[in-house]
């Protein structure tokens, strides 16, 4: 039956890019290592490594896929972020994400966004996606503005 | 006993997608609907876990569902997700899974639906075995293959437990025929079922007859698409999401434009002699379903023919309309000629050489009509939704 019928290919978000700072007790973490953990098509998932600048500053590039759509099987990206830093391995971020949309984590791009690995509690957000992080951010940039 | 809102309903069926793995579930559980620890921020998950108590997860090749508390103590919810691509099932609609087996109350649905709701229905037991207590509104929800599980769910609560259930399904399949509908409708209650879905999702317009959806005769809650054709985009979970947004129930319900169950209709549809105008049409489809359901009505009604129980054998579905359609051909011209009049309508949609006589309609030729026709269907549907 599948042969008649190729699927279309679309390209989706597997993870949105996200940039800041890393701070450890209010000082800049610097040369951290950032690991991101991304899995959508099997549970072991693809990790990739990143790493802070002397002023604490990182940036994860969007990470995109392009796959055979067939939405009676729908996307679910499981996203973690760990840092580690003086030897201690912080979760700064963990979703759960079903939409292909860039941003569609968090509804939009967060602004001045800083992670503070001393925080003990992550805030989740729910509204567009399975959200929990350490990271604070001043506004969401949303793709309208 | 409240029912909960569309925009509710249609947040809990998109954002299971969400949970991706098991520590995902603790997340979706914090969103308000849910019961909550009763000291938040303060206790770590397997606190949380303890203290809230209650909740299991329902795992399937092809599904995955959670079993929760509600916010109040009057509300529970059991939410189903579909197929996702990590285990890439989305062999629901093949021609393996689309037969008939007896549910867990001896009814005629779907092999391939019922199959992932028994996995997970000792999990369900246990739920309201060990967690519940007290008589509860329990909300069944789910989108595409997680509206026909959820529909499952509904239907065994109903009759197997003390508790109320409310079922919200969005751009699902059909579950069961007939039989099934009817009995479901009447142990849920049709006013507890919300059936969402738009014109244009091809989703819901399968499996063919025999397969029906509940609540039993009624349009469910049809919301209209500007375009002609059967879309994948129209059977998304987001889609759904932004049709519902900020509307009542009862402001979810545009009338159906046609009502194909009109006999003088499909009568005058069957024996127009136009072309087809285009198989990917959402109306065409529901015009070759009304049609189908007609002449096998007449048939089964003059042959006395149990309908029924027909379909619950060892054989294919297609086998079985074709064995009620041969039996027609053979009765009495006022009935015969509706056979032939089908029959010349699907060959036309498949682009077969169409027959001259009924004469030339054995019971092969039929069984083959009608195993392309559900083939073209099912495929119209995975094609339609693979067109984005």
């Amino acid at each position: 039956m599948s042969i008649f019928f190729k699927g279309k290919k679309v390209e989706a978000v597997l993870f949105s890019p996200l940039e800041g700072k890393i701070t450890y007790q209010g000082k800049p973490a610097a040369g951290a290592t950032i690991k991101l953990w991304i899995a959508w098509k099997d549970k072991d998932g693809e990790t990739e490594l990143y790493y802070s600048d002397d002023q604490g500053n990182f940036s994860i590039p969007k990470k995109t896929v392009v796959y055979k759509d067939n939405p009676l099987a729908q996307l679910s990206v499981g996203q973690e972020v760990t840092v580690e830093y003086q030897g201690k391995e912080i979760l700064i971020w963990k979703a759960g994400k079903s939409s292909s949309h860039l941003f569609g984590e968090l509804g939009g791009q967060p602004v001045g966004l800083t992670c503070e690995l001393a925080n003990e509690e992550m805030t989740a957000y729910l509204d567009h996606a399975l959200v929990k992080t350490l990271c604070k951010w001043q506004r969401l940039k949303t793709l309208e503005d | 006993m409240p029912e909960i809102s569309p925009d509710t309903a249609a947040q809990l069926a998109e954002r299971i997608y969400d949970v991706q793995d098991l520590s995902l579930v603790d997340f979706f559980l914090e969103q308000s609907f849910f019961k909550q620890a009763k000291k938040p921020g303060f206790s770590p998950h397997k606190h949380l876990m303890a203290d809230v108590g209650g909740r299991i997860i329902l795992k399937h090749r092809d599904g995955f569902g959670i079993c929760a508390h509600g916010s109040n103590d009057r509300d529970l919810f059991l939410i189903f997700r579909g197929t996702t691509m990590a285990n890439s099932g989305a062999d629901i609609f093949t021609d393996a899974y689309i037969g008939i087996e007896n549910s867990s109350a001896g009814l005629p649905v779907h092999i391939g639906f019922n199959r992932c709701f028994t996995s997970m229905l000792p999990e369900i037991r246990t739920f309201f075995s060990t967690h519940v207590k007290g008589g509860k509104t329990v909300h069944c929800i789910g989108h595409s293959l997680g509206g026909a599980i959820a529909s499952l769910a509904a239907d065994w609560v109903a009759r197997n437990t003390i508790h109320a259930a409310k079922l919200y399904t969005f751009g699902a399949p059909r579950v069961g025929t007939d039989w099934f509908v009817n009995s479901t409708t009447t142990a849920i209650g049709g006013e507890h079922i919300h059936r969402v879905y738009h014109r244009t999702d091809p989703v819901p317009m399968v499996p063919l007859y025999p397969f029906m959806h509940a609540p039993y005769d009624q349009d469910g809650h049809y919301l209209f698409s500007v375009e002609p054709l059967t879309s994948g985009e129209a059977h998304k979970m987001t889609k759904y999401k932004k049709s519902v947004k900020t509307k009542s129930w009862k402001q979810l319900s545009d009338a159906p434009e046609n009502p194909y169950t009109v006999e003088s209709a499909i009568e005058s549809w069957l024996k127009s002699k136009s072309p087809i105008a285009d198989t990917s049409s959402a109306t065409f489809w529901r015009w070759v379903d009304s049609a189908l359901i007609y002449v096998i009505k007449k048939v089964a009604l003059a042959a006395i023919v149990s309908i029924q129980g027909a379909f619950v054998t060892s054989f294919t579905i297609a086998d079985k309309i074709a064995y009620i359609l041969a039996k027609g051909i053979n009765l009495a011209e006022n009935i015969s000629i509706w056979v032939e009049h089908l029959m010349r309508k699907l060959m036309q949609a498949l682009g077969m050489k169409v027959v001259e006589s009924k004469e030339e309609l054995t019971h092969n030729l039929i069984r083959f009509v009608l195993m392309r026709i559900t083939e073209k269907a099912n495929k119209e549907a995975r094609n339609a939704l693979r067109r984005l």
